[in-house]
């Protein structure tokens, strides 16, 4: 019989640093490789965060030390992709810790809105 | 190799040298898919790249030596507790399968002043990741030789799973393997485990590992203060669960207290002595 170890409660690595959360936002919908992040990154963000290796590659491997993202099955070398890069995927923690971070910066809005520091959108 | 390239590589220099083993050729890959996006073709667009690469490479650099330097200190400090603190179902949970042989096992010639040889824990802890096996082979072999009795004779054994060549194994296999190997003349298990120290004016997070009873005496350690776990103390459930801490956590945590010898700690929630 394998066990686990159970994992730590979401609540333990709240508030997300922006790269952090930024690359799980990046990888709720499947996995991708580092320059793919960084790219979705930059196209979710409109430019306005651009990710180098130094900052990506320091996150990914945080992340994956912490149990927040894993290798992907797909592995390296995908056929026609560059062999040196490895594929990483969200795991159920990391999923679990975006959604709280997510309520969390939701309450955050909601405070600011209470606090008329931040405009109700206009209805379309 | 083009300038921007020939430029990254320099920065990659400035990483711990796991970090590059890890990541490397990722970033390498990083920065030639950078290079060629087309907005990156002008002479002001490379050298926008190169100015981003290297600040954030730099940056990146700097993070990571001192997050090298940090885990350093931390193992420095690192207790050891005994595997009856799992919680669960009484089973450790991924344990690293870590098993060795010692032959006429002697005590070692050198300890520091309190529970646990120094160089005991820290060469027990650099085994669980690359970087660190890697310093410790060559620290080990051309500088500072191990001191544990007969070092040539203990082995480190992990799991292999998919492309993960050092994966945890499970207890019951450890236990498959105490009960079962021939070719060993001892079998312990070690996994890192960060644990909560409470019950104190402020809690602390302390770096440490789970161990079976033989972890000290297949690497030849004995405490100056103190004892070391019996057997039943460390089985899964155990009724009377102990800690051995090092000198470290004894005099950053302790003060060097003397009386510290059947204390009971609060870790992970669980009474220790």
């Amino acid at each position: 019989m394998r066990t686990k170890e159970p994992p730590p409660p979401a609540s333990d690595f709240l508030p997300l640093t922006p790269a952090v959360l930024h690359i799980l936002l990046a990888l709720a919908d499947g996995d991708q490789h580092g320059y793919a992040i960084a790219q979705t990154v930059e196209e979710l963000t409109g430019g306005t965060v651009r990710m180098g290796p130094g900052t990506l590659y320091g996150s990914i491997g945080r992340m994956v030390a912490s149990g927040l993202l894993e290798e992907s099955s797909r592995g390296r070398g995908r056929v026609a992709e560059d062999e040196r890069r490895r594929f990483y995927r969200m795991t159920a923690l990391g999923r679990r810790v975006l959604e709280a971070e997510m309520e969390r910066l939701d309450r955050v809005v909601a405070l600011a809105r209470a606090k008329n520091v931040l405009r109700r959108p206009e209805p379309a | 190799m083009r300038p921007i390239e020939r430029a990254f590589e320099l920065v990659l220099r400035l990483y711990p040298r796991a970090f590059r083993d890890e990541f490397g050729d990722e970033m390498r890959a990083f920065v030639e898919a950078r290079r060629a996006e087309p907005r990156h073709a002008t002479p002001w667009g490379a050298v926008r790249l190169w100015c981003h690469l290297v600040v954030d490479g730099v940056l990146g650099a700097i993070r990571e030596q001192a997050a090298a330097w940090s885990t350093t200190r931390a193992r420095a400090d690192a207790p050891v507790v005994s595997p009856a603190l799992l919680p669960g179902n009484g089973t450790p949970r991924g344990a690293h399968g870590h098993a060795g042989s010692g032959r006429a096992l002697r005590r070692p010639h050198a300890f520091a002043t309190s529970g646990l040889h120094d160089r005991v824990r820290r060469h027990a802890g650099v085994r669980h990741r690359r970087h660190r096996r890697h310093f410790g082979v060559v620290d080990a072999l051309l500088f500072r030789p191990l001191r544990y009795p007969s070092p040539h004779q203990i082995v480190v054994v992990t799991m292999t799973r998919g492309t993960s060549l050092d994966d945890p194994c499970s207890y019951p296999d450890f236990v498959d393997w105490r009960e079962q190997a021939r070719s060993f003349q001892s079998v312990a298990v070690i996994r890192n485990q960060s644990v909560n120290l409470t019950g104190r004016e402020s809690p602390e997070r302390l770096s440490g590992a789970f161990v079976s009873a033989s972890f000290f005496s297949l690497l030849g350690a004995d405490p100056l203060a103190g004892r070391l776990f019996a057997h039943d103390e460390t089985e899964i459930e155990t009724a009377r669960p102990v800690a051995v801490i090092s000198e470290g956590a004894w005099r950053r945590l302790f003060g060097a207290d003397a009386g510290i010898i059947g204390r009971t700690l609060v870790l992970n929630g669980t009474r220790c002595r």
